[in-house]
Formats: structure tokens, sequence, C-alpha cells
């Protein structure tokens, strides 16, 4: 399965939603999309990865450089999974601990607001 | 089983026939749903250094990947045409752009091993498949 992106607003911000695969062949899509909202000034993001099937490291790297351009606006990203084995690969590189990382897009909406 | 083998062009696009070439075939080897994503995301980490560092000659260059199971051990050998110092990242700097993958490759399978030289590196892992 490729790569499908949709983009969404819940309450002004924006919520990046994922389905099927991020490998260092798709990712690039998405990091042009966090670009773009990042350029929009959209410096609060939700990526949704609940519909992700499989995320390697490239996928990590892509979330980790958009952080890093909103963070320079003082924004910030957060995610929403629940899905094990994706939330596994974010343990493993001890990246729970530089995302917020929330149940749904409720959750984030509402933290981001906060 | 017999051992199995692919040769495919070292370029990204070609990414996911490599993981589910190994997905499938550890699949046939009774590995869990579990076992089957660690072994796609270690075969993704190292086809990706692969592609992107052991491919001197672009798309003219091959990723080559043999599986075996032998002695409930998948066995992965996955080898390219390009010198990549393979280094494990401590992950220090958590907000680094790259250096995750050998880290992942190392928490994900049993056993993983580097033979570089001037031809080429070989990454070699196993991972044992226990039925939960």
């Amino acid at each position: 399965m490729d790569l499908k992106i949709r983009t969404k607003h819940v309450d002004s911000i924006p919520v990046i939603e994922l389905e099927g695969e991020v490998d260092v062949y798709t990712a690039p899509r998405l990091k042009s999309r966090l670009i773009d909202l990042v350029d929009q000034g959209k410096y609060q993001i939700i990526v949704d990865l609940e519909a992700v099937d499989f995320m390697d490291s490239s996928g990590l790297g892509v979330l980790v450089g958009g952080l890093k351009r909103v963070r320079t606006h003082d924004g910030a990203v957060h995610i929403v999974c629940t899905k094990e084995k994706i939330l596994k690969i974010f343990r493993i590189t001890g990246l729970t601990k530089v995302f917020q990382i929330h149940d749904d897009q409720n959750a984030a909406v509402a933290s981001l607001a906060e | 089983m017999e051992k199995e083998q692919l040769k495919l062009p070292a370029t990204v696009d070609q990414l996911r026939v490599m993981r589910e070439f190994v997905g499938d075939f550890a699949s046939g080897c009774a590995a869990t749903e579990e076992q089957l994503f660690d072994i796609r995301l270690a075969v993704s980490e190292a086809c990706t250094n692969a592609i992107k560092h052991g491919s001197p000659m672009g798309d003219q260059s091959r990723v080559n990947i043999s599986c075996q199971c032998k002695q409930g051990y998948l066995h992965i050998e996955i080898s390219d045409e390009g010198v990549f110092h393979e280094k494990v990242s401590s992950l220090h700097d958590e907000m680094s752009m790259n250096g995750r993958g050998i880290l992942i490759m190392l928490s994900t399978m049993d056993k993983v091993t580097f033979d570089e030289s001037n031809v080429g590196t070989v990454v070699t892992m196993a991972k044992k498949l226990e039925r939960e």
C-alpha cells in the first residue's frame, strides 16, 4: 500500500491523517505537507497515525524535522496513535519523550488548545 | 525450508518489495504478526541504508537479499555494493533527523552483524521464531 495523506482542520488546527506505509520512498510527501503548513503559518500541527500500517525511521525523521520547524515558532507537533506496533518504534528511539502522543484527535486538539 | 534470494535495483521505489519479500518468507516460517512487523521493520532499515549508502552506481547498483529458516531462526542477509561505515547511534540527540535505523535493527532482531569490505557491506540478521 502506498501512503495516502489527507489534511483537515479541527478548530483551525491542521490534522494530517496518514494511511498506508511511511518509508524513505513515501516520507518526502509527508515532509512536503509539513513544510507547506509551516509556510502557511501553521505551527500547531496534529499528525494522525491511526491508519498507518508501517513506518520506519525515515518517517520518524520527517516528524522530528517537522517538530524542529514549528518549534522555531514556539509551535508543536502532536501525534495521534494507539497502534502498539507503531508506538513501539517511538519507544525504541526515545521519541515518546519528544512527542506528545494522544489516543484520539479530540484529545490532541484539546491539548493544543490549552 | 529452502533459502530464497532476491536481487533488485538499489532504488527507493523497490524498498517495499524488499521488505515484503522477507515478510512473506517469514510468514511461511510461521512467524507471529508481531515478529513479522519487527522483521519488516529491520529489513526496511537495512535496505534503506543499502540504497542510500551502498549504491555507488545509482540505479545500476543492486541490493541482494537472502533469507532462510533454520533451527527455529529466520536468517536474513542483505548486501550492497557500497562502503558504509555503520555506526550504532546512542541517540544522545533525540532531535536528530536520522541515525535511528541501526538502533531499530538492534532492538527488533536477535542478532545483527555488519561486515564491511571494499566491495560492499553485508548485514546479517537473525530472529528467533517462537510461537506465542
